[in-house]
């Protein structure tokens, strides 16, 4: 059939526009590497005449190239689950307040880390600071996932999850705003600086942490990508075609949040990816199916995520503001050519 | 025939945290395989509870639902799903999805863990494609079908999970009059030609009459009535279920008419369609037409066209098309007024 000719070609120009975007992160920022030298590094060849290349691509350019591709396959994975499982074309991964809860995490810990953080761990962010911040990160994060989990078991309609989710994140921005209202000068530039988001916060010794995480994350989409699109149609017909619809929505919500969350304490609230990159793989491949859509929006996730961070480091621009800035064009040229419709009408 | 799907003793409802409503009860009902039946019956009286009920979407509240002879209680979901296909009132609209693809979905219950389709698999959907009569429409995007093209595919969707009993609640509820008798039509089809046990609740009352083996008929009470639309006529039951005022039910013509006959008696002398339609005319301004004795007017229709004569008041009027019958009779009415 013509449409599975059309997504095998799609994916297999994901897979080199991929493997581009990733040479090209490795390649690029405050010095040039030729490609032949990040092949030679990457196939364990050494920097030849320049060992600094070694050093640049082994502890810097690596660790970040790796962060950039697993982050943006998780936010891309996190918001299709979101998007298919509320039947919303508007939902991400951070629809059910995840983000907002690891934002009041970084915020206790960076903004009061005089008072209440000093007093609790009795440590001073210093050197160690980073860690704290992922700390609290993921601290936020689970509080806010462990309150929309046990919610969601006892709630009927998937649409008032969604909202309690959306109101959870309303109060804990509510409680963050008190925080940053309150907070010294000098502190608020730490703050403004996780908002900004960043993939170049992985360390080569955090990587053995972030990676397993993620790849979990994703491993739970592409085992039930089956039921994803049972899902389709609604619940009530996924649960009269055999789908165990609560056992599902549980599972997809735990591992969307995971990702979510993991992301958001590793590398800050990057936004749009997990929005966008599902929308641009419907675009692009011309289905829902999930077996065509969950495949290309890891591919697509990691092309637009290593592509935004090339633009940013070279140009010491904040990742946020790259990732809508090429994003959100591309995203509209899909919408624009594809005239029937991406998502449900 | 043996019977696919049988209730006993089946009460059906809501169960909230404190209290249950019951809506209906008592329900000892059977389908055999081959048997299309129509589910009757005005809104609120819990036709669709009933078939989610069935379906297993809802809980009973008392009773069971035996399939093939088995409490469904004890089928696991997926032994369900490959006995009993529905298509419910809710549209589903899915974009960028072929028909085709929405059709593989019924294929869940019967694939491996990624949700690979075997040739086997692709058999299923191509025959259930074709028992719907759409292979030519399998590649558009689904969203693109109109409502009467896309309710074949949810049908068909439903038959590729290959179940021996088809459930379908108000299937026909957005369709216009063709596709809603094409889609009766259908069902009709399928419960002969593919040997499936079909409950389909509807409001058109005259296609139920027309194409269904057997009536379930809810009265407002919440009593359930059962047996073939001929005999639920003939003791009056399908009068009494839609009971309501200033309508009645014509047994003749198997169908509801309003009862505001008020401006008197009209006789239609002629024979035929067009002889049938100047009386059609005749009620519509509010006359009751009656074979013979007293009455206002008196049509005649010539032969076989809609050329038409009425004497009132010892004057004759003649015309040719029916709009300048119904102007008559309107003047004429507005006069007696």
């Amino acid at each position: 059939m013509a449409s599975h000719h059309r997504e095998s070609a799609v994916l297999a120009a994901l897979v080199v526009a991929l493997i581009v975007a990733f040479l090209l992160s490795l390649a690029l920022g405050s010095v040039w590497i030729p490609f032949e030298r990040v092949g030679a590094i990457l196939i364990g060849n050494g920097g030849g005449s320049n060992p600094e290349y070694s050093l640049i691509i082994q502890t810097v350019r690596l660790p970040r190239a790796l962060t950039a591709l697993l982050a943006g396959a998780a936010l891309g994975i996190a918001g299709l689950q979101m998007q298919t499982l509320f039947r919303n074309p508007l939902a991400d991964p951070f629809a059910l307040g995840i983000a907002s809860g690891a934002s009041l995490g970084v915020a206790l810990v960076v903004l009061t880390s005089g008072a209440a953080a000093a007093t609790i761990f009795g440590s001073n962010l210093g050197m160690a600071g980073d860690v704290w911040v992922t700390a609290g990160s993921i601290a936020g994060a689970a509080a806010a996932l462990s309150v929309v989990l046990a919610l969601s078991t006892r709630v009927e309609s998937p649409a008032t999850v969604l909202i309690v989710g959306l109101m959870f994140g309303y109060a804990a921005q509510a409680f963050t705003t008190v925080i940053v209202a309150g907070a010294e000068p000098a502190k608020l530039q730490d703050w403004v600086r996780w908002g900004f988001g960043s993939f170049g916060g992985v360390t080569r010794e955090q990587l053995p942490i972030f990676v397993p995480l993620i790849l979990a994350g994703l491993a739970i989409a592409a085992a039930t990508t089956k039921q994803l699109n049972a899902l389709l149609l609604g619940e009530s017909y996924a649960g009269s075609m055999g789908l165990n619809v609560r056992r599902i929505r549980f599972v997809t919500m735990a591992g969307a949040s995971i990702l979510g969350g993991v992301v958001t304490a590793f590398c800050g609230p990057v936004a749009f990816l997990g929005v966008a990159v599902p929308h641009m793989c419907r675009g692009l491949l011309g289905t829902s199916d999930h077996r065509a859509l969950v495949p290309a929006t890891v591919l697509m996730g990691g092309i637009v995520a290593l592509l935004a961070q090339v633009v940013s480091s070279s140009r010491s621009l904040p990742l946020n503001a790259i990732t809508s800035l090429i994003g959100a064009p591309f995203l509209v040229i899909v919408l624009m050519r594809n005239r029937r419709g991406v998502f449900t009408a | 025939m043996t019977v696919a799907l049988r209730t006993v003793d089946l009460a059906v409802g809501y169960r909230s945290r404190r209290a249950s409503t019951t809506v209906l009860e008592g329900l000892n009902l059977s389908v055999k395989t081959g048997e299309l039946v129509c589910l009757l019956g005005p809104n609120g009286t819990g036709k669709s509870t009933l078939l989610r009920t069935i379906a297993r979407i809802q809980t009973a509240l008392a009773g069971s639902v035996e399939i093939e002879g088995v409490d469904a209680a004890r089928l696991s979901r997926m032994e369900l799903a490959r006995r009993i296909g529905i298509v419910l009132t809710e549209r589903a609209m899915v974009g960028a999805l072929s028909a085709y693809r929405l059709v593989e979905l019924g294929r869940y219950p019967h694939l491996d863990w990624y949700g690979r389709l075997s040739p086997k698999d692709h058999d299923v959907v191509k025959r259930a494609i074709r028992a719907v009569s759409a292979e030519h429409l399998s590649s558009r995007d689904s969203n693109s079908l109109s409502d009467g093209e896309r309710q074949r595919f949810m049908i068909a969707r439903a038959l590729a999970q290959e179940p021996s009993i088809l459930l379908l609640d108000e299937p026909t509820a957005f369709l216009d009059v063709p596709s809603r008798v094409q889609v009766m039509g259908l069902l009709r089809h399928l419960a002969r030609d593919e040997n499936l046990a079909i409950v389909v609740s509807t409001h058109d009352l005259e296609l139920a009459l027309r194409m269904a083996d057997t009536l379930w008929l809810v009265a407002p009470g919440g009593q359930l009535h059962t047996g073939t639309p001929e005999d639920l006529i003939l003791d009056g039951s399908l009068a009494k279920a839609f009971q309501a005022e200033n309508i009645r039910f014509q047994p003749e013509e198997r169908a509801f008419r309003l009862s505001v006959n008020t401006r008197g008696r009209a006789i239609v002398r002629g024979a035929g369609l067009h002889a049938v339609l100047a009386a059609a005319v005749l009620e519509r301004e509010g006359y009751e037409v009656v074979p013979d004795g007293a009455c206002a007017f008196e049509v005649t229709v010539a032969l076989g066209s809609s050329q038409w004569e009425v004497v009132i008041k010892d004057r004759c009027h003649t015309g040719v098309n029916f709009s300048s019958l119904a102007e008559l009779v309107r003047r004429e009415s507005d006069e007696d007024a």
